[in-house]
């Protein structure tokens, strides 16, 4: 399915539905309104492509897609234009099309919906692959550090490094600690600091997402 | 076989609720209400009078008020108008999924691509069969009301039989419009195909070259060429043919190795 999936606008919902099951040699009508339900396109079923909203149109063209319930998949901006409700459906829907054994390809640069769905992220800059990796290799690979503030952090930094904790003063006015002891265990951090007079104002456990890390691989790929 | 016939069914499902249809069954149906107007005029001594012009149009046309030369108004409204009518519904008929942006639809389906095509060739023939059909009852309803004087069965079979001929003749030549339909992707370059061959075959028709241009022939043999209709040989017919086999193949070849994303 491309970015902006068109359909004749002069035909129904179900009409448009009905040409492509036609042309995909689909035996079942009942897939017609199958899909139309699970897309919540119910109401819309007789309304004219030309009618409907960009969100509705987004979800027909999914339709067109999925009403043969495809093993190969292939989406360029699934989400264009839905509203949150409409994305949360073909995210759900998307889930349990790969449940069930099929191969979801889905380009976006809504890089947040991707890191929620997908199993495995390849980033392409610049018509080139820079990086290929699984969720589990991503989560392993974003940056992680607890960032902290207390009333002294410079007397703060010098006790944390002298229990061996990697503590380095930011400008933003913040220690950051990046031992994986102190990753996993934040409220070790607090508790010290604590026990020694350096209540901490605040504690922020830190991590970086798709879009920074997509950021940082293209940046490192120059 | 079941793959085609399918494809006919997405292909009329495609042209339901669309204006197009009865935009071009209006616009041909002109012909028929033309002939009714010169029966008027010629019927009528007094309006003969006062509408000089159409008079005058219609004694040119060596038109009289009777039912063979309403038949044969109505085939040469096929050989001259059909080329633009006809056009119009081929331009429509394959430039629509570009227009509509629905092309890329097409182009990964179990149904094959020629499939697809050669079911739009059949829509675009039925739609042109529709077309004359509709002018000839139009014809054949407006002529009873006019009461026009009987001819001999001979001669009504035989304008019958050139009325016909002419269809096909015309839906033929129609065919290379698909190409330029799906070449210029979109409505555009088969309407400006359209109207240079219309242009093309009156010029070319004047010098008396016609027979052999394919898009004058229609023309020349629906009589609207006078005695021009009698040196169209088997080599007009022979271009026209092979002009018409030249369009199919350039339009499905193109269309199976053309690079899709430009």
């Amino acid at each position: 399915m491309v970015e902006t999936p068109y359909s004749y606008p002069n035909l129904s919902v179900y009409e448009n539905l009905k040409v492509i099951y036609k042309l995909r040699e689909l035996t079942r009508p009942i897939a017609i309104d199958s899909i139309i339900e699970s897309l919540k396109l119910t109401k819309y079923r007789n309304t004219k492509a030309n009618q409907l909203s960009l969100g509705n149109q987004q979800r027909l063209g999914l339709a067109k897609a999925l009403i043969h319930s495809p093993e190969l998949l292939i989406l360029d901006e699934p989400i264009n234009g839905l509203d949150p409700e409409g994305i949360v459906e073909v995210r759900d829907l998307l889930t349990e099309l790969a449940k069930n054994g099929s191969t979801v390809f889905l380009s976006s640069h809504i890089l947040g919906e991707i890191s929620k769905i997908a199993n495995r992220i390849a980033i392409i800059h610049e018509g080139k692959l820079i990086k290929e990796i699984t969720t589990q290799e991503l989560s392993n690979q974003i940056i992680k550090k607890i960032l902290v503030q207390t009333a002294d952090n410079q007397k703060a930094i010098q006790h944390l490094l002298n229990l061996n904790y990697s503590a380095v003063h930011k400008n933003s006015n913040e220690i950051e600690i990046t031992n994986i002891e102190a990753l996993e265990h934040p409220e070790h951090i607090t508790k010290l600091l604590t026990e020694n007079g350096l209540p901490p104002k605040q504690v922020y456990l830190f991590s970086e997402d798709l879009e920074m890390f997509f950021l940082r691989a293209i940046k490192e790929n120059l | 076989m079941k793959q085609q016939i399918r494809a006919i069914q997405a292909e009329l499902i495609k042209v339901k609720h669309s204006y197009f249809i009865l935009a071009t069954f209006v616009a041909f149906g002109i012909a028929p209400i033309m002939g009714a107007v010169f029966t008027l005029i010629l019927q009528d001594s007094e309006a003969l009078e006062k509408a000089g012009g159409l008079a005058a149009k219609a004694k040119a046309m060596d038109f009289e008020a009777n039912w063979r030369s309403y038949i044969d108004l109505l085939t040469q409204a096929v050989g001259v108008g059909g080329v633009l009518v006809f056009g119009f519904v081929a331009s429509w008929i394959f430039g629509r999924e570009y227009s509509d942006g629905t092309a890329k639809d097409l182009l990964s389906l179990p149904t094959p691509r020629t499939k697809i095509l050669n079911a739009k060739f059949l829509l675009y023939g039925f739609w042109c069969v529709a077309l004359v059909l509709s002018n000839l009852l139009v014809g054949l309803l407006l002529g009873t009301i006019l009461q026009l004087s009987m001819i001999s069965t001979d001669w009504l079979a035989l304008s019958l039989t050139d009325y016909f001929i002419t269809t096909i003749l015309t839906i033929i030549v129609g065919v290379p419009i698909a190409f330029f339909a799906l070449y210029g992707k979109g409505y555009l370059a088969p309407l400006g195909f359209v109207a240079l061959t219309l242009v093309f075959s009156q010029v070319i028709a004047a010098t008396g070259y016609g027979t052999y241009f394919p898009w004058s022939v229609p023309g020349l043999y629906s009589g609207a060429g006078g005695e021009y209709k009698n040196s169209l040989d088997n080599f007009s017919y022979t271009i026209l043919i092979m002009t018409c086999i030249a369009g199919y193949f350039a339009t499905t070849i193109y269309w199976k190795l053309a690079d899709q994303t430009k």
